[in-house]
């Protein structure tokens, strides 16, 4: 199937835009617009559909009150959009997984994998620097 | 100067069977740069460089391989999601030596093609699962 060069484009844009409303302003209630409600996601620590994303994000928007995911590359074709990204911040408070605030500076990269539906993400896999974030939020025993 | 899309991803999948699952360097020429660009800190530069650090791997862990989950390209960027498994029975490897420990863990690498040949490297790995099955470091507090 030849991919349709116009929903590529607007896929990547509004995983762009996703990030400024989400991951830059923290603006939750913009997620609506973005996602499907059947949200599936692959990422182990986090729980299922919009409703789990919802949740898991405000616990690392109280962590990390400076939270910023920056696109390094953004690649797209057919229905996916895969974004490698930095995520920048500072650990000050509680609400990462269950992780007490240790002040560190947060700095790791990550590469997230989207699959779009209709022009809203309904699929999302992950492969992030886990040591340097683990290390960083003090949850290696070493 | 048009990005052939089909011939980027080829070029990639071959490079993958070839050096990834079959060990064999022979036509790396075919595939890569010299001055290839690598952002991967723990690889040295270029195509000299990324032909010592995989030497040193097959060493380490003989039965070293590639398990392709995804592939995504556009324009002259081409983006893979796999899955790196073997055995640590070698050498030493990044300092640790070989414990016979069994390796599986996600990496993202990202490439940019130039003139049909691979020109600069990013990646991303699950470090934290990575280091643990190496022994280098230890549980994560939950």
């Amino acid at each position: 199937m030849v991919p349709n060069t116009a929903d590529t484009e607007r896929n990547k844009q509004a995983v762009r835009d996703f990030y400024e409303e989400v991951f830059h302003k923290h603006d939750l209630g913009a997620v609506d617009r973005f996602m499907h409600d059947d949200y599936i996601q692959h990422n182990a620590d986090c729980p299922q559909g919009k409703a789990g994303f919802l949740e898991f994000h405000k616990g690392f928007f109280t962590a990390i009150t400076d939270f910023r995911a920056t696109i390094n590359q953004i690649v797209a074709e057919a229905d996916r959009v895969f974004v490698y990204n930095t995520i920048t911040g500072t650990h000050t408070g509680y609400g990462f997984l269950d992780y007490p605030p240790t002040n560190n500076e947060i700095r790791f990269d990550t590469v997230d994998m989207y699959r779009l539906r209709d022009g809203k993400l309904c699929e999302h896999w992950d492969v992030a620097d886990t040591r340097a974030l683990f290390t960083q939020v003090g949850a290696i025993r070493q | 100067m048009v990005n052939d899309v089909s011939t980027n991803k080829d070029v990639v999948s071959r490079f993958y069977d070839e050096v990834f699952i079959r060990h064999d360097m022979s036509r790396i020429d075919d595939y890569m740069r010299d001055d290839y660009i690598q952002h991967n800190g723990d690889c040295p530069q270029g195509k000299a460089g990324f032909l010592d650090f995989f030497a040193t791997i097959f060493a380490a862990v003989p039965d070293f391989s590639y398990t392709l989950k995804k592939m995504v390209a556009d324009g002259d960027m081409v983006v893979t999601y796999s899955t790196t498994t073997g055995t640590h029975t070698g050498g030493e490897w990044l300092g640790q030596t070989a414990t016979g420990n069994k390796l599986e863990f996600d990496v993202v690498d990202i490439f940019r093609l130039q003139d049909g040949k691979i020109a600069e490297h990013w990646d991303v790995a699950d470090t934290f699962t990575f280091f643990s099955q190496l022994g280098i470091v230890h549980d994560r507090k939950m």
